[in-house]
């Protein structure tokens, strides 16, 4: 080989040598940023959920509040970072130490967390502190394991509901403040409004779990729960009459009324926008849905109207969900500590400082968020009554036309139904396709589907107990 | 993960194409020298692979026979694929892949073939009728797919149901009904991957010998009887390749049926990968998937080599 090309290609030779171990240095990774404690209880708090750069409106005001809450706690230095649960990477960002110390986690997905031991134990916070001792019991019930320990704080919760357009149905002769009382009403609603209007009466979820989940709430509202634990074991039991008289409501609707319209693959990020617009007068969903269908997709707030879920006589109540804050299990109880701290100045201390609540609440209007969040009151209704009257001056959401919901929320009868323990998420992938074929089949039988939901269903809790 | 008909860059097999041997000499120094700037030039390369590829094939066939969180992890032996195989809904996802398969094959298989072959015969407008042909391919999966979702839409809004309500035909449920899911599918993947396969089989038609041809039509041979007997046969080891990297492929189907259905309705267009991913990040099973991707790349092996075998066997 000549000199000159042995001199290039050796120094090819050398660079890529250089470029691998570049490379591997690259691979083996940062140690994990969330070192915690430095010495003399100083605590880095890595603090998840926080605005992107791009909705600077949101990125200023969790900003000021990190400067505030670090200017009051000497020693407690808050990171705030982007992530945001999402459950196809939770474990591994768990496992490669990338997850933020304290982040919200929805309530569905908690029972499986904690049964993968992914969480810390923040009971003893529960005892000493004032402000979580405030909570409403319907709300911390969702982030208590079965062993009874508290896992998390609830930072947001909300009810499952009927969530209505108020112009729909006005335009189909229905008083839009008159709630719903029996499912039989609702059916008569939906008919009304795919007959005098464009829209279909009612949308129903099917995919992605949803709408397993939202069954799971008709099926409470007609008297039975798909799992039933008895002392230490749950077991599935999702072959029960109401859920059968739930199936057989939504059949009806949808083949001898034709009142549910024509796209049965729906989960939340299709039938949001559709309803938001008007193809739809009705969906069963979350009450707190006001947020997303009005700042993200573009629901005029007077258009949105909220009614309790109808209950039958012998009905169970109002499946809950909401949103919890959560510290990783392998966080220090210096950090955990920190992190209650941290969460109750976000989110709760609101309830018990109205001077705090009117500022803050000025602030997110001006910002151009919804005020108050629509769902359920995290704490009792004389203290919610305070908080509203505090923020008076900051209202833009029309609480007038959610009179029913809230209403029936406060009444002594109102009970929230948890969801089931046990790989909540996998059982209602059954009840999806359980629905999707009641939906898109004419000649379901829907006592077959069920029986084999709950066969699969037996072996999976079974197999989660151990 | 391959979709219908595209299988990773293949060079064309030129029909009666010789290699040609350089004269071979004994000289030890500088070709030791060469050889070993070579190995530390691939390095980076196969520093990428062995760290993204290789590494994590390794570690996934450890946690087959694992129970993990990520945080704790025990070993279970082989309960992972007793579990796998005592699902029910893995019947169900192995009888839908090989309909998917199927029907990939039926609909997806000639028509790169007869593209080609018609783009051949064109004069003027062959780099046009190519690139018009490569262009599904190069718009990303995602967004067709979105696009695909609005043709589909059931109910008088989608494109196509307007297009055959002009025409008569009734709303067609498409997505909506398990007996007509997976044929949508398939017609999606079809049009998305069949531009690729289309070029590659031009590039070989492009070297068969006009000559054969000539001869052919001087001795009377009809089109059909010169495509069935000249361009095919010329073809077939082309074919022969591209048909066992389509029944590979279209094993891994994933992103079609997880964007346009998300498995449903009832499960109709649930597919193996589908499964897998369901078992490693809805249930947060990583055994379970990872023993399922085992099965499936061992099945998939078998059948290569089997295939390979007989193709070879054949070719004699």
């Amino acid at each position: 080989m000549p000199r000159t090309l042995r001199r290039r290609v050796a120094a090819g030779g050398l660079a890529s040598v250089a470029a691998s171990a570049l490379l591997l240095t690259a691979c083996t990774g940062t140690p994990a940023e969330n070192t915690g404690s430095g010495g003399d209880g100083e605590v880095t708090l890595v603090v998840g959920g926080m605005p992107a750069a791009t909705d600077e409106a949101a990125l200023k005001i969790f900003q000021d509040k990190v400067a505030e809450f670090e200017a009051e706690n000497d020693g407690i230095t808050i990171e705030g970072s982007e992530v945001a649960y999402d459950p196809t990477t939770f474990a591994a960002q768990v496992a490669g130490g990338t997850l933020p110390t304290v982040m919200g986690v929805p309530v569905t997905d908690i029972q499986s967390l904690i049964g993968r031991e992914q969480l810390k134990d923040l009971s003893s916070f529960y005892e000493s502190d004032p402000v979580l001792g405030e909570l409403n019991e319907t709300v911390t019930a969702n982030v208590q394991g079965t062993d009874g320990a508290y896992y998390g704080i609830p930072i947001s919760a909300f009810t499952l509901a009927v969530l209505v357009n108020r112009d729909i149905f006005e335009q189909a002769g229905l008083d839009p403040d008159a709630p719903l009382e029996t499912w039989d009403d609702v059916a008569d609603a939906a008919d009304a409004i795919s007959e005098k209007t464009d829209a279909a009466g009612l949308a129903q979820l099917t995919s992605l779990n949803q709408g397993g989940w939202t069954l799971t709430a008709i099926s409470a509202a007609f008297g039975g729960v798909i799992e039933e634990t008895d002392g230490d074991t749950t077991t599935a039991t999702l072959d029960n009459d109401a859920t059968a008289s739930a199936l057989e409501f939504l059949q009806e609707l949808r083949w001898d009324r034709n009142a549910m319209g024509d796209n049965f693959l729906l989960d939340f990020d299709a039938a949001g926008p559709a309803f938001a617009s008007g193809q739809y007068g009705m969906l069963v969903g979350a009450s707190e849905w006001y947020n997303p269908l009005v700042r993200n997709f573009e629901m005029a707030p007077e258009s949105f109207g909220l009614f309790p879920l109808p209950q039958e006589s012998a009905g169970l109540g109002s499946l809950g969900g909401g949103s919890v804050a959560i510290v990783r299990a392998d966080a220090t109880d210096a950090e955990a500590e920190a992190a209650v701290k941290w969460t109750n100045f976000y989110y709760l201390d609101r309830f018990a400082d109205m001077e705090f609540a009117a500022e803050e609440a000025a602030s997110q209007a001006a910002d151009g968020g919804t005020v108050p969040r629509v769902g359920l009151p995290l704490v009792a209704p004389e203290a919610y009554s305070e908080y509203l009257a505090a923020i008076d001056e900051s209202i833009n959401v029309p609480l007038e036309n959610l009179e029913t919901y809230y209403s029936a929320t406060e009444s002594a009868d109102f009970q929230v139904v948890t969801e089931p323990p046990v790989e909540a998420q996998q059982v209602y992938g059954l009840l999806d396709s359980v629905l999707q074929a009641v939906l898109t089949d004419e000649n379901a039988d829907i006592d077959a589907l069920l029986a084999e939901a709950q066969q699969t269903a037996e072996g999976i809790v079974s197999a989660a107990q151990g | 993960m391959t979709t219908v008909t595209s299988p990773p860059i293949v060079p064309p097999v030129a029909a009666g194409a010789q290699a040609v041997d350089a004269p071979r000499r004994r000289r030890r120094g500088p070709r030791m020298r060469a050889g070993a700037m070579g190995l530390l030039i691939a390095l980076p390369a196969v520093a990428l692979f062995a760290v993204f590829s290789w590494w994590p094939i390794v570690r996934g066939l450890v946690i087959a026979f694992q129970k993990t969180n990520l945080i704790t992890t025990d070993w279970v032996g082989a309960a992972n694929f007793t579990y796998v195989l005592a699902d029910p809904l893995l019947g169900k996802a192995l009888a839908n892949t090989a309909l998917y398969a199927g029907l990939a094959l039926v609909i997806g298989f000639p028509i790169p073939i007869l593209f080609a072959v018609l783009i051949a015969e064109m004069r003027r407008s062959r780099r046009i009728a190519s690139f018009l042909v490569f262009l599904p391919v190069v718009i990303p999966p995602v967004v067709s797919i979105l696009l695909w979702q609005v043709f589909y839409d059931p109910g008088t809004r989608g494109l196509f149901n307007t297009v055959l309500a002009a025409v008569g035909v009734g709303p067609l449920p498409w997505l909506q009904s398990p007996s007509s899911a997976m044929l949508s599918i398939v017609l999606v993947a079809t049009w998305g991957a069949f531009g690729s396969t289309a070029i590659i089989y031009l590039a070989t038609l492009m070297s068969i010998d006009t000559q054969l041809y000539e001869a052919a039509e001087i001795d009377g041979a009809s089109i059909w009887r010169r495509i069935w007997h000249i361009t095919l046969p010329q073809l077939r080891s082309t074919i022969l390749l591209l048909l066992l990297l389509q029944l590979i492929g279209t094993f891994q189907v994933f992103t079609e049926p997880f964007l346009l259905t998300g498995g449903g309705p009832n499960n109709s267009t649930v597919t193996l990968l589908m499964l897998i991913y369901r078992y490693a990040f809805i249930y947060g099973n990583f055994g379970a998937a990872a023993a399922l991707s085992l099965m499936l790349a061992l099945a998939l092996s078998v059948f290569a080599a089997v295939y390979l075998w007989l193709s070879r066997k054949w070719s004699k």
